[in-house]
């Protein structure tokens, strides 16, 4: 039988999405500002960053009632419990869009340095995999999410390779260190929200079998 | 698949079933009740809105029920029974020496604990109250207990046996159709006390949406002694204690941050 706070957790569960759908939006102007050199967008992700945490705080609010007004068990438990480690999770990402468009602030005016491989991809691979959660938790898409837990190694290892770039590049030339340190910023701040979808696929795993996935460990 | 756009209004507010601006149905200034010499109820004001459910709990003995029987002048016939102060439904005082007592009652419809079918067929439990107040047109009659039936979310269990005896249903059934016997003469305000406390926990559940779905229609007032059920089903909540009115407000107040302590000590368990 269908209790009526079911659809308050569906409801819940829809704008958190909205949410994710914004943090999407910030983390792909954060980079596009950069590589476009277009300081309007920095400025559309501090006012994203906005929404995101009016949003964090609304979900955050109505998830605790509803586990004082549905007392929740199972998977309803599990469900309402996801979705306010998410909320976090999603509030986090915005943090760190708004930490990458405040680098690119200081790089859009100097000259753009170029890591050994294109910093677009590293941004299209974060995304997809904040995608892919977003989708695999709404859909409790196992499969999907599973995908986007093999996705990280690939954005370690171009976090990896912009790190030993830039060190050689402020080995060379130390004048360059503070847009290099910028760069790497960037890429740590990629590398963190890549690490937070991963923590939604968890999420979506447990969710959905209730098996614990974080940090290697998995229940059978 | 999930669409992939923020849909119009798509950050709209999650709270869609507000009930703060509905006006109020029932006003209750400085209510005192006496049962002989026993002050029973201590200066009770408070304001219970329409269409909206407003839950009274407490400890045994606080008060809930005698205050929930003001509400349609059951307590009037108990000896030595009597009230100070007003209790207004719709602005009129429903203590006033002209109330037709029998019409408030039409109007403040009651379910009890015990769910108390008739020794009838499910149609003539239904029918009684219409039948009472002259209606004998068939027609309308059959009309009406189906309305009613559906309303109380019992029409599909029971429509192929209507006239079949109400003793025969199960206990979640009696109530439902108790409730349905009370929405049979057109209420406007429906008081329960504890409905579904002798019930399993899915005939309890079904009680619980079938309160969730009328609250869209009709004033509710019910007492519980179970706390998480106040919280699943109200929108206010009114916390007795030894008679008196402690705390009153929203339930998602009550229930995530009460003002008094007090009220937090007997909803977290501490005390009572």
């Amino acid at each position: 039988m269908e209790r009526h706070f079911h659809e308050e957790f569906k409801a819940l569960r829809e704008k958190l999405f909205q949410m994710g759908l914004l943090v999407e939006g910030a983390i792909e102007k954060a980079v596009e500002a950069l590589l476009k050199r277009s300081p309007e967008l920095t400025e559309q992700v501090f006012e994203d960053e906005k929404l995101i945490n009016q949003l964090e705080i609304e979900i955050d609010e109505k998830g605790h009632s509803l586990f004082a007004l549905s007392q929740p068990v199972a998977s309803d438990l599990r469900l309402l419990t996801m979705i306010l480690k998410i909320n976090t999770d999603l509030e986090r990402m915005g943090d760190h869009a708004v930490n990458i468009a405040q680098k690119s602030q200081v790089l859009i005016g100097g000259t753009f340095l170029k890591p050994s491989f294109s910093l677009e991809a590293m941004t299209n691979d974060v995304q997809k995999m904040v995608r892919n959660a977003l989708d695999s938790f709404m859909n409790e898409n196992v499969d999907l999410a599973r995908k986007v837990l093999s996705s990280d190694d690939v954005v370690d290892r171009y976090n990896d390779t912009l790190y030993t770039d830039m060190t050689e590049l402020m080995q060379k030339d130390p004048s360059k260190v503070q847009q290099a340190l910028s760069l790497v910023m960037i890429g740590h701040n990629l590398e963190r929200i890549a690490d937070l979808a991963n923590n939604i696929a968890e999420d979506t795993i447990y969710l959905k079998q209730g098996k614990e996935v974080r940090h290697h460990f998995e229940t059978t | 698949m999930i669409a992939r756009t923020l849909a119009g209004g798509a950050l709209a507010d999650l709270d869609r079933d507000d009930v703060a601006q509905n006006p109020v149905k029932i006003s209750v200034h400085d209510l005192n009740m006496y049962y002989g010499n026993v002050r029973a109820l201590h200066g009770i004001t408070m304001d219970i809105k329409e269409r909206a459910v407003t839950a009274l709990i407490g400890p045994s003995g606080c008060g809930k029920s005698t205050f929930l029987r003001t509400l349609n002048r059951m307590n009037d016939t108990i000896p030595g029974a009597r009230i100070e102060g007003i209790v207004t439904i719709d602005g009129v005082n429903i203590y006033a020496p002209d109330v037709n007592v029998a019409a408030l009652r039409r109007m403040v419809g009651m379910v009890f604990q015990k769910q108390n079918p008739f020794p009838k067929s499910v149609f003539d439990n239904v029918a009684y109250g219409p039948r009472l107040h002259g209606i004998t047109d068939r027609a309308f009659l059959e009309h009406r207990v189906e309305e009613s039936l559906k309303k109380s979310a019992l029409w599909d269990e029971v429509k192929d046996r209507l006239h079949t005896s109400a003793m025969q249903l199960s206990g979640g059934q009696q109530q439902r159709l108790c409730i349905a016997r009370v929405l049979a003469v057109n209420p406007e305000i429906i008081l329960m006390d504890e409905p579904a406390s002798a019930l399993d926990p899915l005939s309890t559940a079904k009680i619980e949406e079938l309160i969730h779905q009328l609250r869209k229609h009709y004033t509710i007032v019910i007492v519980t002694h179970n706390m998480q059920q106040a919280a699943r089903v109200s929108d206010y909540t009114a916390y007795f204690y030894m008679g008196s009115l402690v705390e009153f407000g929203e339930t998602k107040g009550i229930f995530t941050n009460p003002e008094k302590k007090e009220t937090e000590d007997y909803i977290t368990g501490r005390f009572g």
